[in-house]
């Protein structure tokens, strides 16, 4: 996790590969919303990802591309010795 | 929430302007997403990606170029390629800013594994090991998955990893 004085950012992943069945994605996506949105005990906007985007400034957003981009954090390497 | 696709930096970008760059910083906000370009991985903050090269070479088995970035969070090599992703913020001003980072964890997995057990995958949370709980691990693994953590998602019947969070 991530910790700021803008708030907690955790990065989840889960693992289609380990699972024992195949999984409903789109149902699981809006179950995982509804569970979500029920622990808020805070404000909690529903908003989508494209949303987000567009409410951050363009400026804001291509310059954290660039410095995601940066040498120090992309590592596009052919793995070729 | 609409499922989107970037690279890796695109997405780590859009993660990073979700935490410090929403126009409503007191509220809960996520976000699902994907990968445009595979193999793709992502490694800890303070992971040495010079260290990482060869597991990253053993677990594709190619010489091919893999898109990997690091992420703004900790923890180990994740793997992407077949991964559903979510991203998510707490405010500060809500209590679990505060609490132990483990609260967290714990109250987010169960959200995300009462959704799993809706579709028939039986799963629970990793319990803590007697008084180590909330403490680092003696060996991190380098790599996601490879062993659970308290409060990672496992498989009821053989405790084995399927989600997991930095």
């Amino acid at each position: 996790m991530k910790r700021s004085r803008q708030g907690l950012l955790l990065q989840c992943s889960l693992s289609l590969d380990a699972l024992p069945c195949p999984l409903d994605l789109d149902l699981f996506r809006a179950t995982a919303n509804r569970h979500l949105m029920a622990l808020n005990l805070s404000p909690v906007q529903s908003i989508s990802a494209s949303a987000t985007l567009q409410q951050t400034p363009a400026t804001t957003l291509a310059a954290l591309s660039q410095a995601f981009a940066h040498e120090d954090w992309i590592l596009r390497r052919r793995l070729r010795v | 929430m609409p499922y989107e696709r970037g690279s890796t930096a695109q997405n780590m970008a859009a993660d990073f302007a979700l935490l410090g760059h929403f126009p409503s910083p007191d509220c809960w906000r996520w976000r699902w997403y994907g990968w445009t370009n595979y193999p793709a991985f992502t490694i800890g903050y303070r992971q040495d990606y010079s260290a990482l090269k060869s597991l990253i070479q053993s677990i594709i088995r190619s010489q091919d170029d893999v898109d990997v970035c690091r992420r703004p969070t900790g923890g180990g090599l994740v793997d992407h390629r077949r991964d559903v992703t979510l991203a998510l913020v707490i405010p500060p001003q809500d209590p679990l800013f505060r609490a132990p980072p483990l609260d967290a964890y714990r109250k987010i997995h169960q959200a995300l594994a009462t959704a799993l057990c809706a579709q028939n995958i039986d799963c629970c949370l990793q319990p803590c090991a007697g008084t180590t709980c909330g403490l680092p691990t003696k060996t991190p693994a380098n790599q996601c998955f490879v062993q659970a953590e308290p409060g990672d998602i496992i498989l009821a019947a053989n405790a084995k990893k399927i989600l997991g969070s930095a």
